[in-house]
């Protein structure tokens, strides 16, 4: 069993389940956009069509080829369904039940979150998938229950709890007011238990029954006249920002009533955006975003050669590295993009062929002098979007358009298998790819894809590329993705610098950060919010989701 | 169409499952014997499958010789059904004309016998039930397995998959035959580990102690039914779109409602041994199938589930074998390249027989478990079961000429040791569903169609199939 990103979330330690198919199919995910080269078609029988494979894309257009140009993930042209329920994500759940217990539990037996498109927490996709879902479930709840300090839970004043005690705790747990229908099986439950096997053990049984409740694992989004309840807002504002249960404070200006006031919430906002946890909740969008929330060095071809904890390694040069320009310097996204310094150790700047920094503890190093620069260039995000071995620029160029940029191809139809032009028996990687990008329809996705040449200095776990495998003309290219401005590059730099500052990258972000925290996908009811926070994000992120905390479709309901 | 006739004062009994074994309570009734007849069902994905010019088999004067990636299945001639010309490409074309999501599509319709759900690039998924999940569900319905928990083994064995979790689908809460889904259905969770599929199958769930964690645990059952009535009572609350959250959770509760009730194993329960913990990252996949190979045959003969679906890496997986000992694979353009099937299947695809016999020699493995092959010990329970293996692609990237191979008898309902020919046109894709329908009555289940509710693909079960 491997741990997939041991974090310290809050003071829980937690590990995740490893999700390997997720794992796995990453570079796989993108190698369809490998189009137009002809390698596919049955000897004799019909051709082989090109690799399209991302479909149902807004927006963008067609050249008579039948295949469409990249388009916006997000076409906005429907009314999204909304669930008015919402379950907690393996992490947040989690956290929740640590913060309400105490109790740190292993979440790593829970089936992994269908995502969709990236994200993890899709109100639709949120459910109980099984028997063996709701069995981990339960087992979770029983391990709390005889681990939990059950007099600091629930205390009451004498063996026999009594109704306020019991609803006390219950409206606790379940962030909701609790009538006396909804108390009544919890109260049966103690008395028997209470009469068969004494006070510890029934009030171990209450907790138990109530971390399996629906109303533990879902949090409501209902409302009422069109706005969300007090405590529903707390909730869905808590977990948006800090992933887990509204803490006391959050709580007690729900229940005063206070929270629906404009002022009031939004020094909530203010006050949760400031705590550790919300950063860690931005970190882990930011890696929902770059698909890198679930990565392993072990799926590489060269892993026994990889230094030990390379996962490890990775993720907390990744976590160091936000840390420090978006909450510590208060850059903005592209600043994360662009950083021209990192965080290393011996051993990951020695994975990287950079020089020793002296120490096992991870410093800060500056990027001058060398061809990384930024996020891009860190060896997670250079990994996870390689092959397991071999040369990558197609992988890398789908995740800058899919991942970065939120777009696609549409396969409206098929495009003929053709032989790539004769570049010539000499011609380098990069050469033979060109013709790729004037050539109608293959340039219609390869005038993006072959961006990703901009990282070939870097191999698929990446470190530099052995001497000679690439040549130094080799990263260069363009990404052209109308309407937006061409950029053009002859170096990693150059080309990052491009995409730091593309408005497509931007729109995807502010997109991505408004799905997580609305649960669902995007659609006409929030055309107006989305392009108002467009339009004002100046690559502020903790000022985005605070934007987003505050507008008026983040605190409606469904009734 | 109609729907399965359903059983419903066996449904959710625990005291079903404790009669149904005792034959003579049933034998006035007609559902009484699938419900005392054990057959078995495993269905096995390949993923990628074969390139055209890959050999499945050859017609000669005297029948037919198997292709250098099917060669292992020789010594089975008797207990196979050898299909050729398997194809249900239409399936794969009505939503997608691109090449690389054609793998998505077939592997989905593999088992489920109709065209995937497709949504902008996301959640993508099956339609359908697929069949094991179908049975499963009618297993449980009619009380032939009584514990959810069990219902059926999900094995998958490393290697990446394209985009979906798994090519086995759930059978929805209420699953009518011929429904018209437009929305997407739950992926079945596979299990990598052995260890952990043994334990799904042998583990014991009543209280074997008097702790107050064994106390709690064995009270799992009864405490249930509060947050089922707290479901309910949210319901009303709820829009439409959130209804199915609710259905789907409600099921998972009644389900291990159901699981936890089961009586404590009998302690003269021949429990086997259990496997190695495996890390299956870095195992070499022979072992790792190996001990699978050993759970599912335990699993099956001791009657813990009847139903074992098997993914071989995902869809369109780059499914690595290291003993191969293959070479890296690319023409220098692509990103299809690599040492594993699905590179192979791209650049060179006459050693994807290298692949095809890899798996093969897997499949035998595991029908020499079940035949009881090596040992007096075993009883022959291969006759017992249909073992189904199916691929994603015959041609490359394309479904016709689909490698489709099924060994056992399945009770004396399959009519082995025979070749069938489908045809690779249009007209004869319903026999595609044919096949699944005639699997899933050959098991017992009393459906007449299963997958694309399409007329022109539900034309019954192929009928050569069946005794």
């Amino acid at each position: 069993m491997f741990s997939r990103l041991p974090r310290r979330l809050g003071s829980v330690p937690v590990t995740f389940r490893p999700a390997l198919w997720v794992v796995l199919l990453l570079p796989f995910l993108l190698a369809p956009l490998v189009a137009c080269k002809g390698a596919i078609s049955g000897p004799g029988g019909e051709p082989g069509a090109g690799g399209t494979g991302m479909g149902g894309m807004g927006g963008g257009g067609t050249d008579g080829s039948g295949l469409t140009t990249p388009r916006f993930a997000f076409p906005l042209d429907e009314t999204t369904p909304e669930t008015g329920l919402r379950m907690a994500t393996n992490w947040e759940l989690a956290q929740a039940i640590a913060d309400f217990t105490g109790v740190a539990v292993d979440v790593t037996g829970l089936p992994r979150e269908l995502d969709v498109q990236n994200l993890d927490n899709d109100a639709a996709r949120s459910t109980v998938r099984d028997v063996g879902h709701m069995q981990t479930l339960l087992e979770i709840a029983t391990d709390v229950a005889i681990r939990a300090d059950v007099d600091a839970l629930l205390p009451c004043a004498a063996d026999a709890c009594t109704n306020d005690e019991l609803r006390a705790f219950l409206a606790a747990a379940f962030v909701r007011d609790v009538d006396d229908s909804m108390l009544a099986p919890y109260r049966a439950a103690f008395d028997e238990k209470l009469a068969d096997q004494g006070a510890v053990f029934a009030r171990r049984t209450v907790v138990q029954m109530a971390l399996v409740s629906p109303y533990f694992l879902y949090r409501t989004e209902i409302g009422a006249s069109g706005e969300l309840t007090g405590l529903e807002l707390a909730a869905k504002l808590s977990y948006f920002l800090w992933g887990t249960r509204p803490d006391s404070e959050l709580l007690a200006s729900a229940e005063a009533g206070a929270l629906l006031s404009p002022a009031e919430y939004a020094a909530q906002v203010d006050r949760l955006l400031e705590s550790p946890r919300a950063q860690e909740r931005i970190t882990w969008l930011i890696h929902l975003w770059l698909g890198t929330d679930d990565f392993d060095h072990q799926i590489k071809t060269a892993a026994a050669e990889l230094p030990e904890g390379l996962t490890e390694l990775f993720y907390e040069e990744v976590r160091l590295l936000i840390e420090d320009v978006l909450f510590t310097e208060g850059g903005s996204l592209a600043d994360l993009i662009r950083a021209d310094y990192t965080f290393l150790n011996d051993t990951l700047a020695a994975h990287y062929g950079l020089e020793p920094v002296g120490t096992d503890e991870f410093v800060r190093v500056d990027l001058a002098g060398t061809d990384r620069r930024g996020i891009l260039t860190t060896g997670l995000v250079l990994s996870a979007h390689s092959k397991e071995n071999g040369r990558s620029p197609i992988q890398r160029g789908a995740f800058l358009l899919q991942e970065l940029m939120c777009h696609g191809f549409a396969p409206d139809a098929g495009i003929p298998a053709m032989a790539l032009p004769n570049v010539g028996p000499d011609a380098t990687f990069r050469e033979r790819f060109e013709p790729l990008e004037t050539t109608a329809p293959c340039s219609n996705c390869h005038q993006t894809l072959n961006a990703g040449f901009a990282f070939e200095l870097f191999d698929e776990v990446g470190r530099l590329q052995p001497e000679g495998v690439v040549m130094p003309d080799e990263v260069r290219g363009f990404f052209d993705l109308p309407p937006y401005d061409r950029i053009e590059f002859a170096t990693t730099a150059e080309a990052v610098d491009g995409f730091a500052t593309h408005p497509a990258l931007e729109r995807c972000f502010v997109t991505q950060a408004y799905r997580y925290a609305q649960g669902r996908l995007p659609g006409s009811q929030d055309v107006a919010v989305l392009e108002a926070l467009e339009g004002g994000f100046t690559g502020d992120v903790v000022g985005l989701f605070r934007e987003i905390a505050l507008s008026g479709q983040f605190r409606r309901g469904v009734n | 169409m109609k729907k399965w006739k359903r059983r419903d004062f066996l449904r959710n009994s625990v005291l079903a499952g404790m009669l149904a074994p005792v034959a003579g309570y049933w034998l006035d009734m007609p559902e009484a014997k699938a419900l005392t007849e054990k057959r078995h069902m495993v269905l096995v994905f390949l993923p990628n499958g074969k390139c055209r010019e890959n050999v499945y088999l050859e017609r000669t004067a005297g029948g037919f010789d198997l292709g250098p990636g099917f060669a292992p299945y020789e010594r089975y001639r008797e207990d196979m059904i050898a299909i050729e010309e398997y194809a249900f490409h239409d399936f794969v074309s009505e939503h997608y004309t691109g090449d690389h999501a054609g793998h998505f599509a077939s592997a989905l319709t593999m088992f489920s016998g109709d065209i995937p759900f497709v949504r902008s690039d996301i959640g993508t998924a099956a339609i359908q039930p697929t069949i094991d999940q179908i049975v499963a569900a009618d297993y449980l319905d009619r009380g032939v397995i009584t514990n959810p928990l069990r219902k059926s083994l999900a094995i998958k064995m490393r290697g990446s998959s394209f985009k979906a979790p798994s090519v086995f689908y759930q059978a929805p809460p209420g699953y009518t035959v011929g429904a018209t889904y437009t929305d997407e259905r739950v992926p079945v969770t596979l299990t990598e580990s052995p260890r952990d599929g043994f334990r799904q199958m042998f583990g014991d769930l009543a209280a074997m102690g008097g702790t107050d964690i064994d106390q709690l645990w064995a009270q799992g059952g009864s405490i249930l039914d509060v947050p089922g009535r707290e479901l309910e009572a949210l319901r009303d609350q709820l829009p439409a779109a959130g209804h199915h959250i609710l259905d789907q959770h409600l099921t998972g509760l009644r389900e291990l409602e159901i699981g936890l009730a089961e009586s404590p194993l009998d302690p003269s329960f021949p429990v086997p041994e259990e496997p190695p913990d495996l890390d299956t990252r870095t195992e070499a996949p022979e072992r790792v199938w190996s001990e699978w190979v050993r759970v599912i045959d335990a699993a099956l003969r001791l009657d813990r589930t009847r139903i074992v679906s098997v993914q071989l890496g995902g869809i369109a997986s780059r499914f690595q074998i290291p003993s191969l000992g293959l070479g890296y694979v690319g023409d220098g353009t692509g990103s299809n390249s690599g040492t594993d099937h699905h590179s192979y299947t791209h650049h060179q695809a006459a050693d994807v027989d290298l692949f095809m016999e890899w798996y093969s020699l897997r499949v035998t493995e595991l029908l020499d478990e079940l035949k009881g092959i090596g040992t007096t010990a075993k009883a022959d329970i291969l006759y017992d079961s249909a073992v189904m293996v199916g691929a994603e692609f015959g041609w490359n990237h394309r479904a016709y000429d689909v490698p489709v191979s099924i060994f056992g008898q399945c009770g004396g309902a399959l009519r082995t040791n025979q070749l069938l020919t489908y045809g690779n046109d249009i007209s004869s894709f319903h026999k595609h569903t044919g096949t699944l329908t005639a699997l899933v009555q050959a098991m017992g289940t009393d459906l007449d169609a299963v997958g694309r509710p399409v007329a022109a693909y539900q034309q019954g079960p192929v009928r050569e199939l069946l005794v």
